[in-house]
């Protein structure tokens, strides 16, 4: 413990450095804005601001990377709750509720809630890191292929609460996300799949243009006809934006459970903060006596989701520093990055660079300080933009998402790609077809598809001993569980009550 | 209300101000991409041509592959900042990071720019398994000119210490007894590391199985957690996993032994003739005249003697292997060469 003080002293005292202390505001603050540009997400925004870094002192590099990943967490769901446009895809969830209480006249209390439930998420994983980062690192090694399926298999069964009125339309935007993963070349024989000779097809379609053309897009381009929003002036009040003592009993088990999900998700090579959002929000649904009312606007529905994706992004840093092995995208270039500033992640890490791995610790203390700060603080300033007039708003959004898509990969073709689902998603839009089962589906499609196959070849092709590893059949269950249980607890319930 | 929200706008955009303001005087900060707007300047670059002592006077697009933080875009990164920090070119070096389809749609890129002496693209092992497996509409010899080569990967061949070995022929001892036994992790289905495991079960005659990764990353994560027994890595990657002794060295696949493992064997020595080394150089389209390439090939060559350089190809484990122009067109036939043989195994035992 006392070693565990000194070094944390250690990582405070190199951001006593006012200009230290400048980087990490300056990286939450923009991780904020570029996580609330429908377009911009963390990837992108740490990729294009990865060569400010080079030569700049290691720890105040690292700083200012982390700080722009968690704050694009926050920030993405400022977007998502005022324009029903996720300013990045783990924020795509937060929609769900965010947008019917913005509709209901509640923008602020969803994002004061996104904004607490963010911080807490982040605040306690840091903590978590602090304490447990190398243990649980090797921990979460016991995840193969095998596990990863299963864990796959579970994230796909959450599309059935997010079907919204209509299970069979729900499915068949998830079975059309899922015939979208399969495009590219196969990663086993390197076979094309659906790409007609088209390069730009070859390492298949990623889900982030896809996500803005069917959440940001479509929105833009859906007529709200006189669709009034009438912001209640003394919701913004300071006071009002603390939820209430009711709100805060409802919402703190779900915050405390999605941080939980999320650290552990996020920790997990492979799987990252998109998927621990989705996860966390259908938990919410199943366990929320109030699960019924999930989609229509209500506070657990943001908390969830909007806890998990941070936790999720102090999760993915535990494997990047402690073992080498990044977890998501964004990790990854900032481990690319830690590698230009000379210093290697991996197990000795927290010994070799001591100072490096504590500042970045006890930055992000204070940069969920920060995050709360600016989250509330702003608020009030967020929430003009819906008094923007319509096309003005709905233009700069437009150049935002296609300055976003192109950013992606440098590429015109996924300008392409996120018009094209833009039109789609207009048709889902009017067919009333729900969107987020098809960026679940493209999401989970290829990892499950990948995690499968290179199972089937560690188990020598046999599917039993895929799925009987203790892990993952403790998963398939919970996963069996998750699809069947209710329907198998009512006909129960029914027998019962007609005995 | 109203002037409390003016004050905190104005707090924010001072403090981005200041942020980036601090940020701006990095010397060593490379432009980031650049949209490709540019205009191909075909006719009037042909033109400069004839003039001896060709010299730039345009912006280089220096074309990357692959997405940020990975291993081409570091070493380009390198080669652009090592160039603009000593003020070797008279132009601007502008990395620009165009993946997709693993480095095919960098080179179509490249390629629709025409006949362009300002732009260049890196290349790894991609660049020959991608055509040579019917993956690319470019032929290798016929779409680009040879500007310089500027170093060489090793892979690392390494075991989960679960298993016990400690060398290379324990490895291969349990493998004949066991066969099918062994599970091997590499990246991608036609790469580099599937390369080397079927040199060496050919060599051997073993049987390892090769698991497919999306990355390195992967690959060791799969590798630490005990799902895979043997892998393919860059000898930095595996660092410090050989430290602390969860992962072990078996052999390297350079020519001599990698400087940071001066205990592990080659290949070579071990009595296996794998030489096999990810080969990373620049390239242009086809048809740039001999001028311009021998201005860059001058140009990559002063890098390739900077100290800086040196110490980045250490710091990495790249092989300092440099050739010129010239040099590198004989080193890309016979790399051509061993790649359709390569690939032509690979198919073999798929």
């Amino acid at each position: 413990m006392e070693t565990l003080l000194h070094n944390l002293a250690l990582g405070f005292s190199v951001l006593a450095n006012p200009i230290v202390l400048l980087y990490a505001f300056g990286g939450v603050l923009s991780g904020v804005i570029i996580g609330a540009l429908p377009g911009l997400g963390p990837s992108v925004g740490i990729a294009v601001l990865l060569p400010l870094t080079y030569g700049m002192d290691p720890s105040a590099g690292i700083i200012l990377l982390a700080g722009i990943y968690y704050g694009a967490m926050y920030g993405g769901s400022i977007t998502a709750i005022l324009i029903n446009t996720p300013g990045d895809s783990a924020a795509v969830m937060t929609t769900l509720d965010g947008y019917p209480l913005t509709l209901k006249g509640q923008a602020g209390k969803a994002l004061g809630m996104a904004a607490y439930s963010s911080v807490m998420g982040g605040t306690v994983s840091v903590v978590a890191f602090m304490l447990f980062a190398p243990i649980i690192a090797s921990y979460a090694l016991a995840f193969g292929s095998s596990e990863y399926f299963a864990l796959m298999v579970l994230g796909l069964t959450s599309i059935a609460g997010m079907t919204g009125d209509s299970p069979s339309k729900g499915f068949l935007a998830a079975f059309i996300g899922l015939f979208i993963s399969l495009i590219g070349l196969d990663l086993v024989t390197g076979v094309q799949r659906y790409v007609f000779g088209n390069v730009h097809l070859f390492s298949g379609i990623d889900f982030i243009p896809v996500a803005m053309g069917l959440f940001g897009i479509a929105e833009i381009i859906t007529d709200k006809g006189d669709m009034k929003l009438d912001i209640d002036k003394e919701s913004l009040k300071f006071r009002n934006l603390f939820p209430n003592k009711q709100e805060w009993k409802e919402c703190l088990p779900h915050i405390g459970r999605g941080t939980g999900l999320g650290f552990f998700v996020g920790m997990l090579p492979g799987a990252g903060a998109t998927i621990a959002s989705f996860l966390s929000y259908s938990m919410a649904k199943k366990i929320s006596k109030r699960g019924d009312e999930f989609g229509t606007g209500v506070l657990e529905g943001v908390a969830a989701p909007e806890s998990a994706n941070n936790a999720a992004s102090m999760g993915a840093m535990v494997p990047m520093l402690t073992l080498g092995v990044p977890g998501s995208g964004s990790t990854a270039i900032m481990m690319g990055a830690l590698m230009m500033l000379g210093i290697t992640p991996g197990p000795s890490l927290f010994m070799k660079e001591a100072e490096v791995a504590w500042s970045l610790v006890a930055s992000m203390y204070i940069g969920n300080v920060f995050l709360l700060f600016l989250g509330i603080l702003g608020l009030p300033i967020f929430v003009r933009v819906l008094k923007v007039k319509a096309p003005i708003l709905n233009s700069v959004v437009l150049a935002f998402i296609l300055i976003g898509a192109y950013a992606l990969e440098n590429s015109m073709f996924t300008v392409g790609i996120t018009i094209f689902f833009g039109v789609i998603g207009y048709f889902m839009k009017k067919l009333k077809v729900p969107a987020a089962p098809m960026i679940l589906a493209i999401v989970l499609g290829y990892l499950t598809e990948s995690n499968l196959r290179q199972a089937l070849i560690i188990a020598d092709g046999s599917f039993i001993g895929v799925i009987t590893k203790p892990i993952s059949a403790v998963i398939l269950v919970i996963a069996l569980i998750m699809a069947f249980g209710s329907p198998i607890m009512e006909m129960i319930k029914k027998k019962v009550a007609a005995q | 209300m109203k002037i409390r929200m003016m004050k905190l706008l104005a707090l924010m955009l001072v403090s981005m101000f200041i942020f980036t303001a601090c940020s701006s005087p990095e010397p060593e900060a490379p432009a980031v991409e650049e949209p490709a707007e540019e205009p191909t300047e075909e006719p009037a670059a042909e033109e400069e041509v004839a003039v001896e002592g060709w010299v730039p006077t345009e912006d280089v697009e220096f074309i990357i592959p692959f997405g940020a933080g990975g291993g081409s875009d570091v070493f380009a990164r390198k080669i652009v900042e090592i160039i603009s920090r000593n003020n070797m070119a008279p132009v601007n070096f502008v990395a620009t990071n165009k993946p997709g389809g693993s480095g095919v749609v960098g080179y179509t890129y490249m390629n629709g720019k025409g006949e362009s002496n300002y732009i260049m693209a890196t290349t790894s092992s991609s660049f020959y398994s991608q055509p040579l497996t019917g993956n690319s509409p470019l032929s290798i010899t016929e779409d680009f000119e040879f500007v310089a080569h500027m170093a060489k990967d090793p892979s690392l061949f390494a075991a989960n210490a679960d298993l016990g070995f400690t060398t290379l022929e324990e490895m291969v001892e349990y493998a004949k007894a066991n066969p099918g036994d062994l599970k091997y992790g590499g990246t991608g289905n036609v790469s580099d590391d599937a390369i080397l495991m079927y040199m060496v079960n050919e060599l051997a005659g073993i049987e390892l199985v090769y698991v497919p990764y999306d990355s390195g990353a992967d690959v060791l994560a799969a590798i630490l957690g005990g799902h895979i027994d043997v892998c393919a890595i860059s000898p930095s990657e595996g660092g410090e996993h050989l430290e602390t002794g969860a992962l072990v060295p078996l052999a390297v696949s350079s020519d001599d032994r990698v400087a940071i493992l001066p205990d592990v064997p080659t290949f070579t020595e071990l009595g296996f003739d794998i030489t096999h080394q990810q080969s990373r150089g620049v390239v242009m389209n086809g048809g740039t005249p001999v001028e311009v390439l021998d201005y860059y090939s001058d140009l990559f060559q002063q890098v390739s003697e900077t100290e800086e350089w040196q110490t980045f190809l250490s710091e990495n484990v790249m092989g300092d292997v440099f050739y010129d122009n010239e040099e590198y067109v004989d080193f890309n036939a016979d790399l051509t060469e061993k790649y359709i043989k390569f690939m032509d195994m690979i198919e073999r035992n798929q």
